[in-house]
């Protein structure tokens, strides 16, 4: 009995210290995790304070710190919406700070990337804390930046401070609001229509370059058992540009639909407005949109058009690269080309669907607003992005990249230099990013009836009319 | 029980069949896909034996998309997050079936409700709070959410399980003098041992793939866990698909070897709970 009881005690106490044992590796494991975040919560003071952290010391060669003993570390937060940092744009953005940070080594850039949606998700949640990143990726629409403007989250920039960087003219304008500059355009984009030169060889057709020819193709095509058209109409943004471009061809003017928007007018009960929508319907009737046209995405439109399976791809002119994109079979790569939209007697070939796209933005909260333009204006150099973007194939930048035509480009990449130079009426921010986020949705929904079949024509136009009283 | 015929007896097995390889079907096109070339996709064979085997997939998985880094945050976060749900869980379930004491049901109830809070809801509120306490891109900001959100439903699962099991075993423990946590760790820790395994492994599976908060607490690449390889093949309009798909197979892989190790264990977990109503 005494030595069962000694027993139990005994194996009480073992218990007891496995017990304590458990709790001190639990509290050990918290506290790890606590002094992490305390650490790296030193490493953003630090960019404030004169110490610097082992991080950044152990980054900048000592030479460099004795040699230029005013430079202070400083750490900037760059938000980015290019997720690849390997390819394409994102690489080159990622080069350039890359060498930025080469030449600075007191200036350290921490990258945060994310995905387009993921992205814009997450700036709503820094938005709503005050802890918006030094610098940002922001679009010159007013669906984007106007909530953070009117919530003075963003810097005022002096567009003087950027004259050496040949922007093209216009191009800040999305980015301007009562006069005042608060982002600077990465790129300038166009909507073109891409075509597969080998089908049109191959049956004997020639490339529509006005309305009724490209009717005409399209029907030929599709009673050949081939898909004429494709784009990206499931995410839906490549329509109303779309539409721009057939109500331009209708009406011979862009801005005609700005005013709409800015509440002169509207587009139900105006007779080209109404015929555009008409044609667009018309294409649609004749299936001249490929099978499963609604419900194909980005990346499902681009490999049917690059697999061979359409005749021709509505989208912009960053598809430059498809020419290259060994992903695709060669005898489709070697034979795209683009051209303008298909014109009318009233919309020439030279009056073309374009707008700036993404930029960047300095965050007003910014503890080092002067870095953060420094940065900017270095990576703005016309021998940086501009060049390395056009040489790499990577898209059209906002600024004059003349001086920087290799002459090795490939025969997509000049059709669309010709393009974008010949350019003598533009359409600006495409309509559905001229207002709030519902408004958007509204107005893509609308067109995607329309190429549905799924609305009249004057439907339609009651449709955008009601997106449009949203806005008021 | 009846004798079935061998014709009801195959039309089963048809269906069962049919079902089977509609479960399946995902993971084969998933490993198919991983090795075709982004330009092969979306054509018009659901699947399509590759000309060429794409392991370049797998390597720019690798390199650019830095799945072993971020697998091994992934491990370590999901890691500590089922074991502390599982510790607590159990314990939360000895205070609330076996302890009396005046608000119990209340605050079984109020611990049940975080079943039906949505995780999206929590964001916001949850990144002001980390920001505040500065937390915010380190692992507790993932784990100390992931932790609130499995114990509703893992002790849910586990008090159940401890209903079950007669009190004469733990009277006759504290007859002989254990303490309350050897009566929990030492006695109710073996018995529930099935339990316990099932609500890890849904747990691990909850929180494996988790995104959303991933995405919304965590900004340097540090911490960042495995879904963030995917997003790194992410072009601005289109995207590798090929790496995606690779860096997808990958992720997929623990839960599959992981589900298929203990499914049985998982159902009779879960079930052994449920049988006292």
């Amino acid at each position: 009995m005494g030595a069962d009881q000694g027993m139990i005690l005994l194996k009480q106490k073992k218990g007891g210290v496995t017990m304590k044992r458990m709790l001190i590796s639990i509290v050990a494991m918290i506290m790890v995790f606590t002094l992490a975040a305390c650490g790296s919560n030193n490493n953003n003071n630090s960019s404030s304070s004169s110490s610097p952290s082992k991080e950044v010391v152990s980054e900048a060669p000592a030479t460099t710190e004795a040699a230029t003993p005013a430079d202070e570390p400083i750490t900037l937060k760059f938000f980015t919406a290019l997720a690849d940092r390997a390819n394409g744009a994102g690489k080159v953005e990622q080069d350039i700070i890359d060498a930025y940070t080469k030449e600075n080594p007191n200036i350290k850039i921490e990258v945060e990337a994310l995905q387009d949606e993921p992205y814009k998700a997450k700036i709503k949640v820094y938005a709503s804390t005050d802890a918006i990143p030094d610098i940002i990726q922001s679009w010159g629409q007013t669906s984007f930046i106007k909530p953070l403007i009117d919530n003075n989250m963003l810097l005022e920039l002096n567009a003087g401070d950027f004259a050496d960087n040949n922007f093209v003219p216009g191009a800040m304008d999305g980015f301007m609001q009562e006069g005042k500059v608060y982002g600077l355009p990465r790129s300038a984009d166009f909507l073109v229509l891409y075509y597969n030169k080998k089908i049109f060889d191959d049956n004997s057709l020639s490339v529509p370059t006005t309305l009724p020819e490209l009717l005409e193709v399209s029907k030929k095509l599709r009673a050949k058992g081939i898909n004429p058209i494709t784009t990206n109409a499931m995410e839906g943004w490549s329509l109303p540009i779309w539409f721009e471009y057939a109500a331009q061809r209708e009406n011979g003017d862009f801005n005609k639909i700005d005013n709409v928007l800015k509440g002169q007018g509207t587009f139900s009960g105006d007779a080209d407005f109404l015929a555009a929508a008409k044609d667009l319907q018309e294409l649609a009737a004749n299936k001249a949109l490929a099978d499963g046209f609604l419900t194909a995405d980005y990346g499902t439109s681009r490999n049917l058009f690059g697999q061979g399976q359409a005749a021709m791809f509505v989208m912009g002119n960053w598809e430059a690269g498809m020419a290259t994109d060994e992903n695709f079979p060669e005898e489709v790569r070697k034979n795209i080309g683009a051209i303008s939209y298909p014109t009318s007697d009233k919309g020439k070939a030279t009056d073309v669907a374009v707008w700036f796209g993404g930029g960047y933005s300095v965050s007003k909260n910014s503890k080092h607003p002067e870095a953060a333009i420094a940065f900017l204006k270095y990576f703005f150099k016309p021998e940086n992005w501009a060049k390395q973007v056009w040489q790499g194939g990577a898209g059209t930048p906002a600024q004059s990249f003349t001086d920087y035509l290799t002459g090795q480009e490939s025969t997509l990449q000049k059709q669309l230099v010709d393009i974008f130079g010949s350019i003598t009426s533009s359409s600006g921010t495409p309509m559905h990013d001229m207002g709030t986020d519902e408004f958007k949705t509204k107005v893509m929904e609308a067109h995607q009836k329309l190429f549905g079949k799924q609305v009249s024509p004057e439907d339609f136009l009651k449709e955008l009319d009601a997106a449009v009283a949203l806005l008021k | 029980m009846k004798t079935t015929s061998p014709v009801l007896k195959l039309i089963q097995h048809v269906i069962l069949w049919f079902v089977a390889l509609i479960q399946i079907f995902p993971l084969v096109w998933l490993v198919n896909y991983s090795f075709l070339k982004s330009g092969d996709f979306f054509g018009k064979n659901i699947l399509k034996w590759p000309a060429v085997f794409e392991w370049k997939n797998y390597n720019s998985a690798f390199t650019s998309g830095k799945v072993p880094h971020f697998m091994l945050n992934s491990l370590i976060i999901t890691t500590v997050t089922i074991l502390a749900a599982a510790i607590l869980s159990l314990m939360l379930s000895y205070a609330l079936t076996r302890m009396e004491w005046k608000l119990r049901k209340p605050t079984m109830a109020f611990i049940l409700l975080g079943m039906i809070v949505p995780i999206h809801s929590t964001l916001l509120p949850n990144f002001i709070l980390f920001d505040w306490l500065h937390i915010i891109d380190n692992p507790l900001s993932l784990i100390l959410p992931y932790i609130a959100f499995s114990l509703p439903i893992s002790m849910l699962i586990i008090s159940g399980f401890v209903e079950t099991i007669p009190r004469s075993i733990e009277e006759s423990a504290v007859i002989d003098g254990s303490s309350i946590y050897g009566v929990i760790f030492r006695i109710l820790l073996p018995i529930t041992k099935p339990a316990i395994a099932a609500v890890c492994i849904m747990n691990f599976i909850s929180w494996w793939n988790e995104f959303i908060m991933a995405n919304t607490f965590l900004t340097s690449e540090k911490f960042k866990t495995l879904p963030f390889s995917i997003m790194k093949f992410a072009g601005q309009y289109s995207s590798n698909y090929g790496a995606q798909f690779a860096v997808m197979t990958m992720i997929a892989l623990p839960t599959v070897i992981i589900y298929l190790m203990f499914t049985e264990q998982m159902s009779r977990g879960i079930t052994a709970g449920a049988v006292k109503g």
